[in-house]
């Protein structure tokens, strides 16, 4: 089943549909937006404790937190010089009425594939947002498992994108405790683990990709639809697109068909788009990181 | 393209069986609105049928007639033949047996409602009155109904039970006598029914 | 199950136990199942059959890599053998991408040591894409030549399946 269902459940009225459709064709959208622009984007960093590396990420009216935790672990038998990564999401039932139940779950499983496909890359770890091999503390015996969970407080939309932004800037929020190995003297032995409480390395997060959804209403797409515009939606494309403009990842949703060349250029506005919505970010991490540390 | 009547070709879905400004998509074939070609939808040979004499559209039919024979299914407005499993205070459930002259492979139930028994006096029906489980009932698919089941309607004439045993037992079926009755052959007994008018 | 209006559809993929070198290490089904859902339903003519669903299910014999795109071409098959009304078949195709070269249609052994991967399902007659992911990092001139070979092969395979559902109609009669 489609879990984009629930979106389809807001009832519009046929006169509200002409109206978001004929905004779109004029690029002048119910929120007096164009099509290609944005809701303002706000970040708070550190809002969890408890974890090692926590965001808060609203896009209008859709809120979301990520947070990090690292936990020491051992490496898979397959990549022995490397960490691991688990994404999950959870949508929370006070996000929207269809969330209640199981309602939320079909939809979660779904984010959290789209959030592993656009940042852990490929097989190898190629072209992946976050370095695994950063994360190997004693090779083939100790690393770091990195858990990110990504919460959705309202949905208003555009869930994906709020999603990867709130989770770029919860890696740039995370400290990674410095841990020593004391190697026993025969490599059979037990290592000794010391984990520092008081340094910490920071992420290099400069390769933490974004996602830009763009969909698609009518013949014209936009990009950070709400919910009303995701009603009317007969597919949507999200990219990720990393600082140096390669596209990390790639998913489509919505059942209709879309014209091969309809894609590229979607792939080249969505990697428009990204250049802005970096900038965007990376001012108001380093915005939220300033006054966080205040 | 020409447009060769009778002559008949393999297709399966997705390929181009015609255009629709000189032809109309019949079962199994549909318009693409983009480029207004007419594709195929199913797997099968395709057919054009010359337009009805008299007909508004003088544009021949092409269909495609699917390499598999279904099984038929209930569609709003067909006449069906159904056996009653059940009957309660307000409804009936019938289990349809036949869509037109064809027996369906699959189970699909249909309920008639109090209302839709039949045409006049609708809210003095008494279902215990018009029919018993067993019965064979002709009725016509009004709607898909509920998820369980279509709804059937008898308030015709030429609708409701056509064949019944009587309730004595020995298993006679019975003869209708009014639109109302019906009679056992065996035991003169008379029993109340929906009675369709059989020509 | 609630009353609709449209068909729908519903997918399953599974794995024999035997399906793997390492036993019962078969790939994510629910994951798979969703991919396979996205790639089908948009060919699937819904408003055919109300009230009704339509189940698929897959079960892979024997996984050598290319799973998922052979999944989704064959159900689509079994879709269009079993006489379900569709706007066109659907073929689909992955390439892998080792270091700087792109692989068609890649065995297991080339999937486990891939840098990047690019899966399509399309409608070849409509030319339309059901559905297309993408993982790895990627250049725009990669994706394109990527979408080049894919549904150049899409619609090699595509011919494939119509000749064989030709056959297979044409021998039943």
């Amino acid at each position: 089943m489609d879990p984009y269902q629930f979106t389809k459940m807001v009832g519009l009225s046929t006169g509200e549909k002409h109206f978001i459709w004929g905004g779109i064709a004029q690029d002048l959208r119910s929120d007096g937006r164009q099509r290609l622009h944005y809701r303002p984007i706000s970040v708070e960093t550190g809002v969890i404790p408890q974890a090692n590396g926590s965001a808060r990420v609203r896009i209008g009216a859709t809120d979301v937190i990520a947070s990090i935790k690292a936990e020491l672990g051992k490496p898979s038998m397959h990549q022995p010089g490397k960490g691991k990564i688990s994404i999950f999401v959870d949508c929370s039932p006070t996000a929207a009425p269809m969330f209640e139940g199981r309602g939320g779950e079909e939809l979660s499983t779904e984010l959290a594939v789209a959030l592993q496909r656009c940042l852990l890359g490929g097989k190898s770890g190629a072209g992946a947002g976050i370095d695994l091999s950063s994360l190997i503390v004693t090779e083939g015996k100790i690393c770091w498992d990195l858990y990110i969970d990504g919460l959705v407080v309202s949905s208003d939309g555009n869930l994906l994108d709020a999603l990867g932004a709130a989770i770029k800037a919860a890696l740039s929020n995370t400290g990674i405790p410095k841990v020593n190995v004391d190697l026993g003297p025969s490599p059979d032995d037990q290592p000794e683990v010391n984990v520092s409480d008081e340094e910490f390395l920071q992420f290099d997060t400069s390769g933490v990709p974004v996602i830009v959804t763009l969909t698609k209403v009518g013949r014209h797409y936009i990009v950070d639809a709400t919910s009303d515009e995701e009603s009317q939606m007969s597919s949507a494309v999200s990219v990720s697109v990393n600082r140096h403009g390669h596209i990390c990842g790639l998913t489509k949703r919505g059942g209709a068909g879309l014209d091969p060349s309809v894609i590229m250029d979607m792939i080249s506005v969505g990697k428009h788009v990204s250049e802005q919505l970096i900038t965007v970010l990376d001012s108001e991490i380093s915005a939220a990181e300033a006054s966080a540390t205040d | 393209m020409a447009i060769e009547t009778g002559e008949e070709t393999l297709v399966t879905p997705g390929e181009v069986v015609g255009d629709s400004s000189d032809l109309i998509a019949g079962r199994g074939a549909y318009v693409a609105h983009h480029n207004g070609k007419i594709y195929a939808s199913l797997t099968g040979r395709r057919s054009i049928v010359p337009p009805l004499p008299g007909s508004s559209d003088q544009k021949p039919k092409v269909e495609i007639v699917g390499h598999k024979a279904h099984g038929a299914v209930p569609e709003p407005g067909s006449v069906v033949i159904a056996r009653v499993t059940k009957v309660m205070a307000k409804t009936v459930s019938a289990d349809i047996m036949c869509v037109g002259p064809k027996a369906v492979k699959e189970k699909f139930t249909g309920i008639i409602r109090q209302q839709d028994v039949r045409a006049s006096e609708i809210d003095k029906v008494d279902m215990y009155l018009s029919f018993r489980p067993g019965d064979i009932v002709r009725a016509v698919v009004l709607s898909l109904g509920d998820a369980r089941a279509y709804y059937l309607s008898t308030a015709k004439n030429e609708l409701g039970v056509v064949s019944a045993q009587s309730m004595a037992g020995l298993g006679a079926t019975m003869v209708p006598i009014s639109w109302t009755e019906m009679q056992c052959p065996l035991t003169g007994q008379i029993e109340q029914r929906k009675v369709a008018k059989v020509n | 199950m609630m009353y609709s209006d449209i068909g729908r559809l519903n997918c399953n993929i599974s794995y024999t136990t035997f399906s793997t070198s390492i036993r019962g290490q078969g790939s994510d089904n629910k994951e798979f199942s969703a991919m396979l859902h996205k790639a089908l339903e948009g060919s699937i003519i819904l408003e055919s059959f109300p009230k009704t669903t339509v189940d698929v299910f897959a079960l892979v014999l024997e996984s050598g890599g290319s799973d998922l795109p052979v999944i989704i071409s064959c159900a689509s098959l079994a879709l269009a053998d079993a006489g379900i009304m569709m706007y066109d078949i659907v073929s689909s195709v992955s390439v892998t991408c080792i270091g700087k070269n792109l692989i068609i249609d890649p065995t297991s052994e080339e999937e486990d040591h891939q840098d990047a991967s690019f899966l399509i399902s399309c409608m070849p007659s409509r030319n339309e894409v059901t559905q297309l992911t993408l993982t790895g990092e990627w250049t725009t001139a990669k994706v394109h030549e990527a979408m080049e070979l894919c549904i150049d092969a899409c619609s090699k395979l595509g011919d494939i399946m119509r000749s064989c559902l030709k056959e297979a109609a044409s021998t039943l009669q």
